[in-house]
């Protein structure tokens, strides 16, 4: 898999096999993690301005503009009817009378299980049915750790 | 009075009714019945920060049974019906189960609201309609719930004018931040059976972790000072995960709730790390140690809030 995306990110799939592996992806959440850590290395490497060293997805960057440019109306499909809504990354707001600053530790293991017992005494799910439930199930290995 | 001054009078009074204007309160209680009544399925997007997850999800109003996919990542489902709440987790064959205490309060359809106590919100929030757009081929009016104070969040709820129906939600921080979203991306009414409804996994052999939830009072805890506007309305006792019997205490000012869970450190004494952790969302959870408990306090309220309710917390020797 590693192999394709880093052959899809060169641009050297046509677009049906591109077209393939990018649907692939939408399953497979390791694949997808590779396409974000190659993006990522390449972003780094672009910002550093490691020219000698780029790897070999960034060879070619006229085909590399396609493959994104595929990747990026997938990504648009998804979102689309909503997009303005985006909300901004969650900065802490500053509330009057705060306490003090707090120190910050990891999610616990058991956030989903507080979630879970929580959820069912907010009444905003008079209004929003189960969908706030989602968050009891949400994927949190990446803030865990786990 | 001088014209300019009953013209500031009057925009001041249009002010006022525009806070708590009736068209506002009757589209919240059209929302509220739309949920109750309609049989729907649709898709819908999940979004924080730069998260995003989506999930499809289906009620069967004949049955009040609703079920819960998330279609990204691990599969994960949720059953509600009227008294059980249950999470499939076929990855790790765990079954967890959650008995609602709808009727933990005689003669309170907990949590609830009820239609006369959405006028009560606006003893914390300024209800006022909004814009109309089109949200998922629906024509939609917006209702947004400001809050008065900074403790806690507002939220801009999207209803489909015809049916009511709450087509997407918009969680706001107090400076007016989104903080978190729901969006239908495709949603259709009717045409549900009781099979689209059903769990996908059968189960068999799988762990159960039974919640165990029921009413209990929990001696000599609760608040040295309680956050303006949120009031105790459930006290019990469960497990969470396949822990020992944890005290939960859940504290709303009519629309957010707040969770306090009280658990016992023993004797091994791991001892619980005090802090914040990173927000979910619009849910934060903070955590410290009281009189040699874990006390973890859980809602849908700013870091500022919850850690308030958090720092509040005491045992006093009943």
């Amino acid at each position: 898999m590693k192999e394709r995306i880093s052959a899809l990110m060169d641009g050297e799939l046509d677009e049906r096999a591109a077209e393939e592996i990018l649907s692939q992806l939408g399953a497979d959440p390791a694949g997808r993690e590779t396409w974000r850590t190659y993006h990522l290395i390449g972003d780094a490497i672009r910002a550093r301005g490691m020219n000698a060293s780029r790897p070999r997805f960034l060879a070619k960057p006229a085909r590399q503009r396609v493959a994104l440019a595929l990747a990026a109306s997938l990504a648009a499909v998804a979102l689309v009817g909503w997009l303005a809504f985006a909300p901004q990354p969650e900065a802490p707001s500053p509330v009057a009378q705060a306490p003090k600053a707090p120190a910050l530790v990891p999610l616990p293991v058991e956030a989903n299980d507080y979630l879970l017992a929580h959820q069912g005494f907010s009444p905003r799910a008079s209004f929003l049915g189960m969908a706030p439930y989602v968050r009891t199930v949400a994927d949190h290995r990446e803030e865990t750790g786990k | 009075m001088s014209p300019w001054r009953c013209a500031a009078v009057l925009l001041l009074l249009a002010g006022t009714a525009q806070a708590q204007s009736p068209e506002s309160l009757a589209l919240l209680r059209k929302m509220q019945a739309a949920t109750q009544k309609l049989s729907y399925t649709g898709t819908f997007v999940y979004q924080h920060g730069n998260r995003s997850e989506t999930s499809r999800i289906t009620r069967y109003a004949g049955g009040d049974v609703e079920r819960l996919e998330v279609l990204d990542g691990v599969p994960r489902e949720l059953i509600r019906t009227r008294d059980t709440v249950r999470c499939y987790l076929p990855d790790s064959r765990v079954l967890k189960v959650e008995r609602r205490l709808e009727h933990a309060q005689p003669g309170r359809n907990f949590p609830a609201l009820l239609p006369e106590q959405i006028g009560a919100l606006s003893r914390h929030y300024d209800i006022a309609l909004g814009e109309t757009r089109r949200i998922g081929g629906f024509e939609c009016q917006s209702v947004s719930l400001t809050p008065k104070d900074n403790l806690r969040y507002g939220y801009r709820l999207y209803a489909d004018t015809r049916s009511g129906m709450l087509v997407g939600a918009v969680t706001v921080d107090p400076a007016g931040r989104p903080v978190e979203q729901f969006m239908f991306t495709q949603l259709s009414f009717g045409k549900v059976t009781p099979e689209m409804v059903k769990p996908r996994h059968a189960a068999a052999a799988w762990r159960i972790e039974d919640a165990q939830a029921a009413p209990a009072r929990l001696p000599g805890w609760g608040l040295s000072a309680e956050l303006p506007g949120f009031q105790k309305v459930v006290e019990l006792k469960r497990r969470i995960g396949e822990s020992k019997p944890v005290g939960q205490m859940v504290y709303s000012d009519g629309l957010a709730a707040v969770s306090v869970f009280i658990e016992p450190l023993g004797e091994r004494r791991e001892s619980a790390r005090t802090g914040l952790a990173p927000a979910m969302g619009a849910i934060h959870i903070y955590t410290r140690e009281v009189a040699n408990h874990k006390v973890t306090v859980v809602g849908e309220a700013p870091a500022a809030s919850v850690q308030r309710i958090a720092d509040a917390v005491e045992y006093r020797q009943p």
